[in-house]
């Protein structure tokens, strides 16, 4: 039966929240839709829903009806909701912004009852882990485990978060697939198998994993349809499918902490239970040739980022890793890695070598103690090279009785006593930085405006135009000022004082100037009358050089 | 008189920082590396933010078993002073004994590779010389074109002509390389014994990975409170600072004994 909830008078804008049912069983799916009518809106409602109904949005969509003449416009979004766990849960209520008003859907709820005894007869899922109670570094197995009789179509596995876990990187999942027998009932079991490494100590929860599966749907259902033309096809197993949700249980983990107490000094990190073999590929060399001392390391806990321990430094001789080689896999809901390594010894003088004993501490969970793997202890017999073969050679001669300083330790270099302290960051800003190259740029801004200041007295040019224009009216004193009006223009154009100027030097102005010039004198000092002198010289001073 | 005050004044400030530094070598001396470090940090309160303060707060830091406060602090001097030796020798001899195998973040500075060997107040300061010769020789060129310039100073300006361009070329680059270093994201240090990089910085997230003290992390975004890291291997996730020291030295050293 539909339940229709409407939320306001007839002739605005309504919204409404359409569930199916309000009973499902745990793993059931079911639509629900949420439908405005008249309205709009913009952006995608959000609905919320019980912690255990998961919900996901399927799509939206528009149509118009006509009734009476009237048309509707109505806006439809559809979810699924799948119920998870049993109890009670609601949907909503959603609220929108509609034409400017707040509409409301109130919340709706809906009752989840747990799966039938019959309903997980035929399908289950169930999450174990290895260890509940594992120590820090310790890697453990989480095993997923679906059963089922008959078939399904497109199972997918949600893994849950591993919170305090992080993924162990050298083993993929192991999946396998069985078939069991119970009570005369062939099921088919698929398990997954995901090492974890425990990363953070404290109190954990790994969540509840899903899986989605589409299954056939029941008989019975099939029945209420009446006379079904297709009911022998074997194509029917194709259309009458469900989809189902099954939920495996959340898991609680403590992970405890490492001990302190019988930590030793040299604690690798390694946590589990491990075994070591090293093989050398010689006991006999000569100086100057390198033995490869092949190492493995075999346990059940994680080996990434384990590095041989080095050899002290007076060990006489030198050793160079290889990258090891590092293996992981799931093996019967068991984790199981390898390292192999490679290491090069080099000896640094002739005789007899004795290599100490390699040695692993690590921490073993079952034991909930520490130990210490030690490998066998290696002795090479080192006969004489080359000469100088693996030797450093002193360069005080040949017959020196020096030797080259042997370390015989290592530690950190001392802070220099006589160093003097300043603020050598750049904390306090670039401003420093800026002073000196400012300092020329100054000068040069100070040059540019003082030559734009100079630019802007008054030119004398326009000086002498000006008293062009206020001639003296007396003929002998007007003579004069027109003479002393072309001497200082000569003299501007010439860039030399106009009382020095002879007729040789204003000859260089042009045979009109040394006209002039010559004019003026006759005129001013011969006496002679000459025309348009006043306008020569007019032309003179106004000409631009 | 004045350039002289300002001079004997530039130099006394750094004195507080000085006599904290000396008290800080004499404690180191005697073993008492706990007052060693408190000199040391006495002397980067006082503005000595020195090398030879990193190297000494490093080494009292490593003395006491804090090995991932040593190199933050380490890593510090030698960001000052990329070419000391000592400071190199130092971390890789702290780098062999960290529990977790990461290369060493590299700052990202582009084209510009010698700012790997040189400090960005280095290569400041030689930007600025550079700047302080273009601009010098512009300005010697233009008191040449001004009248009554004599022939000297004209052939010497002429002369300069090309070496501006060199040394214009060399001022940008250097600018732009010191511009780089200076925006290039520091990096960061567990200080902490063990560390776990979340997704998010909220409660919902998960952890992603662990870091043991002594890491060294490059931090690409920050909070007040997070500091998203990354790793060489490009996985990446968010660590509260209180479990980290920036190598920045900008930045205040954190005390968590405090």
């Amino acid at each position: 039966m539909t339940l229709l909830l409407l939320t306001s008078a007839a002739l605005a804008a309504q919204l409404s929240l359409d569930v199916g049912t309000r009973e499902l069983t745990v793993g059931e799916t079911i639509p629900v839709e949420l439908k405005l009518v008249d309205g709009t809106t913009s952006g995608l409602p959000d609905l919320p829903a019980g912690e255990g109904l998961s919900l996901s949005f399927e799509g939206q969509s528009q149509s118009r009806v006509v009734v009476n003449f009237r048309s509707t416009r109505i806006v439809s979004y559809t979810y699924a909701v799948t119920a998870l766990t049993e109890g009670r849960w609601s949907i909503g209520p959603v609220s929108l912004e509609v034409d400017g008003q707040t509409l409301t859907a109130p919340a709706v709820q809906l009752v989840v009852s747990p799966r039938s005894e019959a309903a997980r007869a035929e399908r289950d899922v169930t999450a174990t882990l290895s260890d509940a109670e594992p120590v820090l570094g310790q890697v453990v197995v989480y095993r997923f485990r679906f059963r089922h009789k008959g078939d399904v179509i497109d199972a997918r596995w949600t893994p849950p978060g591993f919170d305090g876990f992080v993924r162990e990187s050298t083993a993929e999942m192991a999946q396998r697939e069985t078939r069991v027998a119970v009570d005369g009932q062939t099921y088919t079991v698929q398990e997954i198998d995901v090492p974890l490494v425990a990363a953070g100590a404290g109190q954990r929860t790994i969540g509840p994993a899903l899986l989605e599966a589409k299954v056939p749907a029941k008989q019975g259902a099939r029945s209420r349809r009446g006379l079904d033309p297709f009911a022998d096809s074997p194509f029917r197993a194709f259309t009458d499918l469900s989809a189902e949700t099954l939920t495996a249980s959340a898991i609680p983990v403590t992970i405890r902490p490492l001990p302190e107490q019988g930590r030793p000094a040299d604690f690798s990190g390694l946590v589990g239970s491990f075994s070591l073999d090293v093989s050398p590929s010689a006991t006999s060399l000569r100086l100057g040739e390198s033995v490869t001392l092949d190492v493995v390391l075999r346990g059940d806990g994680t080996l990434t980022g384990f590095r041989l321990p080095p050899p002290a430094t007076d060990a006489g001789y030198r050793a160079y890793d290889d990258e090891p080689e590092l293996k992981g896999e799931v093996s019967d809901g068991a984790f199981v890695a390898t390292a192999r390594f490679r290491r090069a010894i080099v000896p640094e003088r002739e005789g007899r070598l004795e290599i100490p004993p390699l040695r692993v501490p690590y921490f073993d969970p079952e034991q909930g103690a520490y130990a210490v793997l030690e490998g066998p202890a290696i002795t090479l017999d080192v006969l004489p090279g080359e000469s100088d073969a693996g030797q450093v050679t002193s360069f005080a001669g040949a017959e020196s009785a020096q030797k080259a300083v042997a370390s015989v330790g290592e530690d950190i270099n001392p802070v220099p006593g006589d160093a003097t302290i300043r603020d050598r960051s750049v904390a306090g800003g670039l401003w420093p930085y800026l002073v000196p190259p400012a300092l020329p740029a100054l000068g040069i801004v100070a040059l540019e405006l003082a030559s734009a200041l100079s630019r802007r007295r008054a030119d004398p040019r326009e000086a002498l135009l000006r008293r062009l224009g206020s001639l003296p009216t007396e003929p002998t004193t007007r003579l004069a000022a027109l003479e002393a009006l072309f001497r200082e223009a000569a003299g501007l154009r010439l860039g030399r004082p106009a009382a020095g100027l002879d007729r040789a030097s204003v000859s260089r102005l042009g045979e009109d100037a040394a006209l002039l010039y010559a004019d003026l004198e006759a005129a001013r000092y011969g006496g002679q009358a000459v025309s348009d002198l006043e306008a020569r010289v007019r032309a003179f001073v106004e000409r631009r050089p | 008189m004045v350039p002289t005050l300002l001079l004997l004044g530039a130099l006394n400030a750094f004195a507080g920082a000085q006599d904290a530094f000396d008290a800080g070598v004499a404690a180191s001396r005697a073993g008492d590396y706990a007052a060693s470090e408190d000199h040391f940090r006495e002397a980067l309160e006082a503005g000595g933010r020195d090398p030879a303060v990193y190297h000494g707060l490093g080494n009292a830091l490593f003395r006491q078993g804090r090995t991932g406060l040593a190199i933050a602090a380490w890593r510090r001097g030698l960001s000052l002073d990329p070419q000391s030796g000592d400071l190199a020798a130092n971390l890789d001899f702290a780098r062999d004994r960290t529990t977790d195998r990461l290369d060493p973040p590299e700052p990202a500075l582009g084209p510009f590779f010698w700012q790997r060997s040189l400090s960005v107040a280095r290569s400041a300061a030689l930007a600025s010389a550079a700047w302080t010769l273009v601009l010098g020789a512009l300005l010697l060129r233009r008191l040449a074109r001004r009248p009554g310039a004599g022939d000297q100073l004209q052939r010497v300006s002429a002369r300069l002509g090309p070496w501006t361009w060199g040394a214009a070329a060399l001022g940008a680059l250097l600018t732009a390389s010191t511009l780089v270093a200076l925006r290039a994201a520091p990096g960061a240090v567990v200080i902490v014994p063990v560390v776990a990089a979340r997704s998010t910085t909220g409660p919902d997230g998960v952890d992603l990975f662990v870091l043991h003290e002594g890491a060294e992390v490059r931090v690409t975004e920050s909070t007040p409170e997070a500091a998203l890291v990354l790793l060489p291997d490009e996985r990446k996730g968010w660590i509260a600072w209180s479990a980290l020291a920036s190598t920045d030295p900008a930045a205040p050293l954190p005390d968590p004994m405090l």
